[in-house]
């Protein structure tokens, strides 16, 4: 289905032959090509993808469009989805606030509150087989076009497996993407790794945090707390606060 | 037995639309194509609130015209009835002295339409060969390893160093350049 292979392609989902085929279909169909230039940009600027978020606010918009024959005004059955979508949504945050588990607001506030995509050091050391590949992840880093970064260092890791600095990066993109999942999946591995130690608990953490995953992502922030490094401070201070959060529940 | 719409055709669901007036079918392909026109609303306008209702309102209009219209390609009337609703919005807006954004947006969907020119016949492989020959480097380098080696964008832009705007607009003009090239030699051989 057409929608879904674009929420892909825009996810950089797609294996290289597939995205191929789908962008030689967007060189013969102006309105897919029209449309994803237009998701490119909304990615960039709001520099995050969920094609599911903007589903959701679509769908939640569709109540707004009605026919009017005779000029009566005919309401969609979104409108019904919409209130039948409210009512549930209404009786799980009561039931939600009930439990009294409010962290999955906190954790989204901290998140954002913390979160800072790490500076990158200047590679100098690199192979001449990986030189371009490296640069062009750098260059896309560094001008913040992470969804470019995540591209290259998907590359980069899967001919360099062993390399630490590319799976952080790499995982520190899919952050800045708000793909947690799959940081969370590029980090775990390289948590034992001394190179970036410290980085990759902190990314890791972050990324736990993103996910909602609050006992996990104590686990790092603690382990952050306990020596002294750069991130110590914040992971603190964020610790505190999702302690604080859970000795409430 | 609850009946579904996913699996219908746009054409066929336009035709039990006409005939039931059921809301559940236009929202089917509301589904469908209201990320498309999202995309296509916020490249114009850039900006998120407007391009949503954007996206409303021109579903409204489509719905409307639906009652009137003979639709037989419903994806290529969207987008032309999407393409419309933006020039007269961006008139409307500029209250009518400003027709430059308006045409300069109609341009765009001008320099956007789909070019055949690549559907070829088998027996002009040679000609395009011959055409590919006569591109300027860029072009070529970005056609080839695009069409004929079938590497996305963004590994295109990678081999070559080009980054991703001037891969997308190589392949673009030196399809252009494929077409009138052809259509050149064509004419000189009376084909």
């Amino acid at each position: 289905m057409e929608h879904e292979r674009l929420k892909k392609y825009l996810a950089n989902e797609l294996s290289p032959e597939e995205r191929n085929a789908f962008e030689q279909e967007m060189e013969n169909d102006p309105f897919l090509q029209d449309a994803v230039e237009g998701l490119e940009a909304w990615q960039k600027d709001k520099q995050q993808w969920s094609a599911d978020a903007l589903e959701t606010k679509l769908q939640e918009q569709a109540h707004r469009i009605h026919t009017p024959p005779r000029g009566k005004m005919v309401l969609f059955n979104f409108v019904k989805l919409a209130l039948a979508a409210s009512i549930i949504g209404i009786i799980s945050l009561l039931t939600w606030r009930m439990l009294g588990n409010k962290t999955s607001v906190d954790t989204q506030e901290l998140f954002a509150a913390y979160y800072q995509p790490m500076t990158h050091p200047d590679a100098t050391v690199r192979g001449d087989h990986s030189k371009n590949e490296e640069d062009s992840a750098i260059q896309a880093y560094e001008k913040e076009n992470y969804f470019e970064a995540v591209n290259h260092y998907r590359k980069l890791t899967q001919n360099h497996p062993k390399n630490v600095r590319y799976q952080l990066f790499l995982g520190i993109s899919y952050l800045s993407t708000q793909q947690a999942k799959k940081a969370i999946e590029t980090l775990q591995p390289i948590i034992t790794s001394a190179e970036y130690q410290d980085d990759i608990h902190w990314y890791l953490a972050m990324a736990y945090l993103k996910n909602k995953e609050v006992t996990n992502a104590l686990v790092h922030f603690n382990h952050l707390t306990q020596t002294d490094n750069y991130y110590q401070q914040q992971a603190k201070e964020i610790a505190d606060k999702l302690d604080g959060k859970l000795a409430a529940n | 037995m609850k009946p579904t719409h996913s699996t219908i055709s746009d054409e066929e669901l336009i035709v039990r639309y006409k005939a039931s007036q059921d809301n559940s079918i236009t929202g089917e392909l509301y589904k469908r194509y209201s990320m498309l026109v999202f995309g296509l609303c916020y490249k114009y306008l850039k900006e998120e609130t407007e391009a949503q209702d954007a996206v409303t309102e021109i579903f409204v209009l489509v719905i409307r015209k639906l009652a009137d219209h003979e639709v037989s390609n419903f994806k290529s009337w969207l987008y032309s009835t999407a393409k419309n609703y933006l020039i007269r919005r961006q008139k409307r807006l500029q209250n009518q002295p400003e027709m430059i954004e308006a045409e300069k947006i109609s341009e765009n969907f001008m320099e956007n339409e789909p070019d055949r020119s690549l559907y070829i016949r088998e027996q002009d492989t040679d000609l395009l060969q011959q055409a590919i020959s006569h591109l300027n480097d860029e072009q070529r380098t970005c056609i080839e390893l695009f069409y004929l080696q079938q590497k996305p964008y963004i590994e295109v832009a990678s081999i070559t160093g080009y980054d991703l705007k001037k891969v997308k607009s190589a392949i673009q003009n030196g399809k252009r350049n494929l077409k009138l090239f052809m259509e050149e030699k064509r004419q000189q051989h009376g084909a």
